[in-house]
C-alpha cells in the first residue's frame, strides 16, 4: 500500500501508523494515530456543528502540519468527516425546526454541483497550491468570524406565502427567547450562485463550505444566523458527497483513516449540537480565530520552508 | 402545510448509527491488531471479502460507504415528503440534487 504520510509528497514515508511494514503487515499505531485523530476529530466535529462550518478547517490542518499526512488524503478524509456532521447533527435540527430544509434544498443544487467539480479540480492540482489555498481561506474566515457575522434584522410579520418568487418565507422558534421569529430568504439565484463556490471549495479543499455558505445566508439572503448554521449543516452532507465519491474512485480516500476521523466527528458534531443552544457565538469565534491563526501559520510556513 | 421531516432523520439517524458501529468495529478490529486489507472502494466484492474476514480495511470501507449514501437517501425521504404535502417544486429540486449526485457517481466510476 502507498504511504499516506508526508505532508506534501505522496513518496515521503516517516515513520507513523495506518501504514503497512516490508512484510504487508499492519502497524497498528493506537497512541500516534488513532487516539489523535480521534481526539481531533471529536473536536473539530463538535466545533463544527456549533458554528456550521462542519470541521474541515480544523481536521486538514491537523492531519497535515501536526500528523504528516498528505494534505490530498487529509482532504479526502475531511469530506468523510464533514457529511459525518451533517448526518448526526442535522436530525435535531430538523426535530427543532431551526434548519430551513426548503432554502437548503434549493441551494444544494448548486453546492452539489460545486462539490462536484471542485473534486474533479482537486485531481489537478499541487499540493503545495492547495495548502496555500487552504491557509488563505483559514485568514479570510478568520478576519470574517474577528469581525462578527452581522445578524439580519428578523422579520416581525410573516408574509402570506412565497408564490410571489421574492423568496422563501419561513420561521422558527428562537430557543434563547421562546420567540417565533419569521423571515423571507431573498437574492436566491446570487445566493445560489454563491452556493456554487461554496460547493467548489468544498470538494477541492474537503472543507463543508459552510465557511461561504453561512455568511451568504445570513449577509446576502437575509436569513438569520442561527438558521443559517443549521441549514448549512444540513447541506453539508450531500455537498461533501458528491466530492469524496471523486475522491475515493481517485484512491485518494483511505477507509482506514476516514474511520477515526469519522467516528470522532459523528460523536463530536452530536455534541455540539445539544450544546449549540448554551454556548457563546463570541467565545466560539474567539476561539476559532485563534485556531485558524495558528494553523494558516502552519500551512504557509511548511510551503515557504519545507 | 409543513412537510414532516420524520423520514429524513429517520434516515440521516440510521445511517449514523450504522456507520458510526462499522467505524468502531473497524477500530476495534485495527486494535485487536487484525490484518488491515486492502482494495478499492470501487470494488464492492473486494469489501464484502474484507468484510467478511475481519479486516479494520473492509469495516472502514463499509462505513465510509454508508456514510457517502446517507445523504442521497435522506434526500429520497426528502422528496417524498415533500411530495406527500404537495409541495412539488421543492420535491423536483431534491430530486434535481439527487441527479447532481447521479452524475458525480459516474464521474467517479468512469475514472
Amino acid at each position: 500500500m502507498r504511504s499516506t504520510r508526508g505532508p506534501w509528497s505522496p513518496d515521503r514515508i516517516p515513520a507513523g501508523r495506518l501504514i503497512r511494514d516490508a512484510a504487508g503487515h499492519a502497524i497498528l499505531g493506537v497512541v500516534s494515530d488513532l487516539l489523535p485523530i480521534l481526539l481531533v476529530s471529536l473536536v473539530a466535529g463538535g466545533f463544527g456543528s456549533l458554528v456550521g462550518i462542519g470541521g474541515g478547517l480544523i481536521l486538514v490542518p491537523v492531519l497535515t502540519t501536526l500528523m504528516g499526512y498528505d494534505i490530498k488524503i487529509a482532504i479526502a478524509a475531511s469530506l468523510v468527516g464533514v457529511i459525518a456532521t451533517s448526518v448526526s447533527a442535522s436530525p435535531r435540527f430538523l426535530q427543532s425546526g431551526l434548519a430551513d430544509r426548503r432554502l437548503g434544498v434549493f441551494l444544494l443544487v448548486a453546492t452539489a454541483a460545486g462539490g462536484l467539480v471542485g473534486g474533479v479540480t482537486a485531481n489537478y492540482v499541487d499540493g503545495r497550491v492547495l495548502a496555500i489555498a487552504f491557509g488563505t481561506l483559514l485568514v479570510l474566515v478568520s478576519i470574517q468570524m474577528a469581525r462578527g457575522l452581522r445578524r439580519a434584522a428578523p422579520v416581525r410579520a410573516p408574509e402570506p406565502s412565497d408564490a410571489d418568487g421574492q423568496g422563501l418565507v419561513s420561521s422558527y422558534l428562537e430557543p434563547t427567547t421562546g420567540e417565533r421569529v419569521s423571515y423571507r430568504a431573498r437574492r436566491l439565484g446570487p445566493g445560489a450562485a454563491v452556493s456554487f463556490v461554496a460547493g467548489n471549495v468544498s470538494g477541492l479543499l474537503g472543507v463543508g463550505g459552510g465557511v461561504i455558505n453561512v455568511p451568504t445566508m445570513n449577509v446576502l439572503m437575509h436569513v438569520p444566523l442561527r438558521v443559517a448554521t443549521t441549514t448549512s449543516t444540513y447541506m453539508l452532507g450531500a455537498t461533501a458527497a458528491a466530492s469524496a465519491m471523486v475522491n475515493a474512485a481517485s484512491g485518494r480516500l483511505d477507509p482506514l483513516i476516514a474511520a477515526p476521523v469519522a467516528l470522532g466527528v459523528l460523536v463530536g458534531s452530536r455534541l455540539g449540537a445539544h450544546l449549540s443552544y448554551r454556548v457563546s457565538q463570541r467565545t466560539l469565534r474567539m476561539v476559532f480565530v485563534g485556531v485558524a491563526l495558528f494553523f494558516a501559520a502552519q500551512m504557509f510556513g511548511r510551503v515557504l520552508w519545507p | 402545510m409543513p412537510a414532516n421531516s420524520r423520514a429524513t432523520r429517520a434516515t440521516l439517524t440510521a445511517g449514523a448509527l450504522l456507520s458510526g458501529a462499522c467505524f468502531a468495529l473497524a477500530i476495534l478490529l485495527e486494535v485487536l491488531g487484525r490484518p488491515h486489507g486492502a482494495g478499492q472502494l470501487t470494488d464492492v466484492a473486494g469489501i464484502v471479502r474484507s468484510v467478511v474476514a475481519l479486516e479494520p480495511w473492509g469495516w472502514s470501507s463499509l462505513g465510509v460507504l454508508v456514510i457517502v449514501v446517507t445523504p442521497a437517501v435522506a434526500l429520497v425521504a426528502t422528496a417524498l415528503e415533500y411530495a406527500a404535502v404537495h409541495e412539488r417544486r421543492t420535491a423536483w429540486t431534491a430530486v434535481a440534487v439527487l441527479g447532481v449526485l447521479a452524475v458525480s457517481l459516474v464521474v467517479a466510476l468512469l475514472r
